[in-house]
């Protein structure tokens, strides 16, 4: 299937007249993304001369209902979360999707293939009926969603730039095209002539193959890109003698909300 | 700081001296280039426009080429980051030109033959270069019938002076909506719709057409039926385009690059090039 | 006016150092199984076992990323865009293979069409730039140069052919600028002519391993590869044919091959600013991509993969002979056939597309099929 570049809406765009305000919220994740941001050190002041942060837990205190643009991490995990992005899309101009939990549903979506009352038990145990939830889903599943920042944690380099082409009033770019690219770049050894699963060949880039580079392989967290050739991709596992097990649980690993899943 | 190199990459600067409205999304654009020079494109050539910072894009030009004035004409619909931002400049604000580039009607094979211009929706703009060309010469050409197809009466773009064409009797005006409005007196219908109602002689007549991608293959099917021969017949094609010079290949149709072979085709040209229409 | 002359292998490094003298000399680089041509360092010396580098060399040509020209985005001096000055850095790629040198000839074709439109960063890299190439003595299994009119000891494209002859390499002038080079070398280090009996030699030695390497290429179940079919063929029959979906079926679209080819030169050009000022960049970009030719309103003639595959190989098989008189925008270096994530042999498609072409019913087709 293939899908159009994210595209935002029309109207509201031009953002450069006043300072854009902006805010980060959290859902079910780790707050590894806003930390990431965090990290950015001096290239955040940089950041904050042009906009100004209303609600940002990581660093600040202090929150306002009155923001352009949203940031919003972590996955939808629980049925009241729904209300609360619901809120939060219509408060904001602009909804961006940050990191891969808000973006695919990332990791959180390992227990969607086990039955409800089984990770329930295993989480809660005799106080399973305790606590609501459900099968963990990106933001996208419940409300629309302009712009997405993946990865898990994003590139806060990829972040800054994201920010500023929105405040540019440009669709922001991500790559459409796989990590294999970046690996070339990177004059890397194709993870399949040493012997190891890769996803790097259905992943989308940005990331500059970073986890192959330093000798590992490419976990997907940055989500499938656009055109991502899943039939080709399993068979290339099963002709490096990958079992359907172990391609499995490195697809779920990720991608578990994607049509990768098996 | 002064170029020391030609680069047929760097543009040259042109100022903006007029700008209006022609409906909702589409503005008419009036350059002059900072040289003094006249643009002495062709009609149905493009142009590359430079807003820095923000990209370059094509545009077609939809004046006249006009010996005695140096201001030259687009007309664009906001769309993307260079049209929208080429719809936020102030008048008098100066944009870099590449160009003109690309092939151009033939004109010297329609003089003393009848010319039909079919244009659907934004492909008026570049036809009106044609168009105002041939009335410009006038004696030079047979009948001219102009068709022009548009999605809503509100996306009609050029109306006084399409008005005022029609009215002058000279040169025979069709038009047509998809979608009427509650005070459209007019044809309603596709393009196609106002072929039949055209005065045509077939074994004397030449087609211009442009429009979007979906309108070719109706109308070059009708223009058949009709009797049209398929290599009096040009059409205008609108692909990607980055370099305009035929290296980067974005506007590649099959063998041809549209920026160098085109943007105007002759049919017969691009009738077996299964990319083209 | 010198012929080809034998050296010593053991004094090519100091050849190669006699050419660093007002040139950055790259030679062939193996780390981590990962070939490139890197800056030649005297310490380390110079290589010759090698197959091929990774990527090609046409990044010293065409870089990745360039810039066209810078621009102020505001103040007096906005929209008075300034070409970028070219450089002025002579090199000398030494240890490139002919292959690579013939994709440097074929991009001739394409950066130079005419005064008007010729690049001039093409240009100015071309001219600062000799190559020195090696002939191949053991191709690789997935070379296919001689398919494509190329060959492992053709001398297209080169400045100098050299040949590793074991203890000796011959090196042959190939142009004026070849023969003014080895005049450099030959001056401070000691050469013989390769004249009379012992250039003979030498130059039969040479002959025999081009012969050995263009027999084993023989050898391959590729050989034979040929795109006279296709030429006879028209573009539509060749479009139309029914390989297409079956070859692009397991295609990721992943753009490796175009990045890794010598002969792929489509490019993107963007506009980068910071602050008050900012630069316009040509990247190179891919065929593969969705984006490459979806227009601003969101129509794209080329939707699905298979236009795109389709367009990858039509481009170099058919569309660059038709408009280059003949020369097919292939090379044979094998490296798409290496480096594709998912095994897509484009001599298999060669092969498949060549005998899809004698298949075809004759162009004289009833006119009802040439209008649908």
């Amino acid at each position: 299937m293939e899908t159009a570049p994210v595209t935002l809406p029309s109207n509201e765009t031009c953002l450069l007249s006043a300072k854009p305000r902006i805010a980060f919220f959290d859902f079910a994740g780790c707050e590894g993304d806003q930390l990431q941001i965090a990290n950015l050190e001096e290239k955040l002041l940089d950041i904050l001369a042009h906009v100004e942060v209303v609600s940002f837990r990581e660093i600040k205190t202090g929150h306002a209902d009155d923001y352009d643009i949203a940031f919003v991490e972590g996955s939808i995990t629980r049925p009241e979360d729904e209300a609360r992005l619901k809120d939060i899309r219509a408060k904001a101009k602009v909804l961006v999707a940050l990191g891969a939990c808000a973006a695919i549903g990332g990791i959180n979506c390992l227990k969607n293939f086990m039955g409800e009352a089984f990770y329930r038990e295993v989480v809660y145990g005799p106080q399973a009926g305790w606590y609501r939830t459900y099968a963990a889903r990106p933001l996208s599943a419940v409300v629309p969603v302009d712009a997405e920042i993946p990865g898990c944690p994003i590139d806060r380099l990829e972040f800054a730039r994201v920010v500023k082409e929105l405040l540019l009033g440009r669709t922001p770019w991500l790559p459409d095209y796989p990590v294999c690219v970046e690996c070339k770049m990177a004059g890397n050894i194709c993870r399949y002539d040493l012997g190891k699963m890769c996803l790097g060949i259905v992943t989308r880039a940005g990331c500059g193959a970073c986890c192959v580079t330093e000798g590992a392989h490419c976990w997907g967290c940055r989500g499938l890109f656009p055109s991502a050739n899943l039939d080709a991709a399993r068979q290339v596992m099963d002709n490096a003698g990958f079992d359907r097990r172990q391609v499995q649980d490195l697809m779920r690993f990720f991608l578990g909300d994607t049509r990768a899943g098996l | 700081m002064k170029s020391r190199t030609f680069s047929p990459y760097v543009p040259r600067p042109a100022t903006l001296v007029s700008k209006s409205p022609l409906s909702d999304l589409v503005t008419l654009y009036e350059f002059v280039q900072d040289n003094g020079k006249n643009l002495a494109h062709k009609p149905g050539q493009f142009i590359m426009v430079s807003i820095y910072g923000v990209g370059e894009a094509p545009f077609s030009i939809s004046s006249a080429p006009i010996k005695e004035s140096n201001v030259f004409e687009i007309a664009v619909r906001k769309i993307g980051a260079v049209t929208k931002a080429l719809s936020e400049l102030p008048v008098g604000t100066k944009v870099g030109i590449r160009g003109p580039f690309g092939t151009s009607f033939p004109v010297h094979e329609f003089v003393g033959k009848d010319t039909l211009l079919v244009a659907g929706g934004l492909g008026y703009i570049p036809i009106r270069s044609l168009l105002h060309y041939q009335l410009r010469h006038r004696q030079e050409f047979g009948r001219i019938s102009v068709l022009i197809g548009t999605r809503t009466p509100k996306d009609r773009i050029f109306t006084d002076q399409i008005e005022a064409l029609a009215k002058g009797g000279d040169v025979e005006v069709l038009e047509t909506v998809d979608m009427p409005d509650a005070d459209w007196k007019g044809n309603v219908g596709v393009i196609t719709t106002l072929l039949p109602k055209a005065r045509v002689e077939p074994q004397n007549t030449h087609v211009a057409m442009i429009g979007p991608p979906v309108m070719y293959k109706f109308v070059l099917r009708q223009c058949r039926e009709m009797g049209i021969a398929s290599d009096r017949i040009w059409v205008s094609l609108e692909r990607r385009m980055k370099c305009g010079l035929g290296k980067c290949g974005h506007c590649q149709i099959n063998s041809l690059n549209a920026c160098m072979d085109g943007p105007v085709f002759r049919y017969t040209d691009i009738e077996r090039l299964e990319e083209a229409i | 006016m010198y012929d080809a002359m034998i050296f010593s292998r053991l004094d090519l490094p100091r050849v190669i150092a006699a050419w660093s003298a007002g040139r950055a000399v790259y030679v062939p680089t193996t780390a981590g199984g990962n070939t490139t041509l890197a800056p030649f360092d005297p310490e380390r010396g110079l290589s010759l076992d090698y197959g091929n580098t990774t990527l090609s060399p046409k990044a010293f040509l065409f870089p990745q990323t360039e810039c066209l020209l810078r621009f102020a985005t505001c103040g007096q001096d906005a929209a008075l865009a300034v070409a970028e000055p070219q450089g002025t850095q002579k090199r000398l790629l030494f240890g490139i293979r002919p292959c690579d040198a013939a994709a440097f000839a074929l991009l001739d074709a394409v950066f130079c069409q005419d005064a008007h439109s010729t690049d001039p960063s093409w240009v100015s890299r071309r001219e600062r730039t000799i190559l020195v190439g090696l002939g191949c003595n053991t191709p690789d299994a997935a070379c296919f140069c001689t398919a494509m009119g190329s060959g492992p000891h053709h001398p297209r494209g080169l400045d100098i052919l050299a040949a590793d002859l074991g203890d000796e390499v011959l090196l042959t002038p190939v142009t004026d600028r070849g023969r003014a080079l080895l005049a450099e070398a030959a001056s401070i280090v000691p050469g013989i002519p390769a004249r009379g009996e012992r250039g003979g030699t030498a130059l039969g030695r040479a002959a025999t391993l081009r012969i050995n390497a263009e027999a084993v290429m023989a050898r391959s179940p590729f050989a034979g590869l040929t795109l006279e079919a296709v030429a006879r063929r028209s573009q539509r029959t060749v479009h139309a044919l029914g390989i297409w979906p079956a070859i692009a079926e397991t295609c990721l679209n992943c753009g490796v091959c175009t990045f890794a080819c010598p002969t792929c030169h489509c490019f993107d050009i963007q506009d980068e600013t910071k602050g008050a000022s900012g630069r316009r960049v040509r990247n190179w970009d891919t065929c593969m991509s969705w984006l490459f030719t979806a227009h601003a309103s969101g129509h794209n003639p080329r939707p699905t993969k298979v236009e795109r595959v389709r367009q990858r190989f039509m481009h170099k098989f058919k569309y660059m002979p038709m408009n280059l008189g003949g020369r097919p925008g292939c090379v044979g270096c094998g490296r798409c056939v290496r480096q594709c994530p998912v095994n897509i042999d484009i001599r298999e498609v060669l092969r498949t597309l060549d005998m899809a072409c004698r298949a075809a019913p004759p162009s004289g087709a009833p006119r009802a099929e040439a209008d649908s």
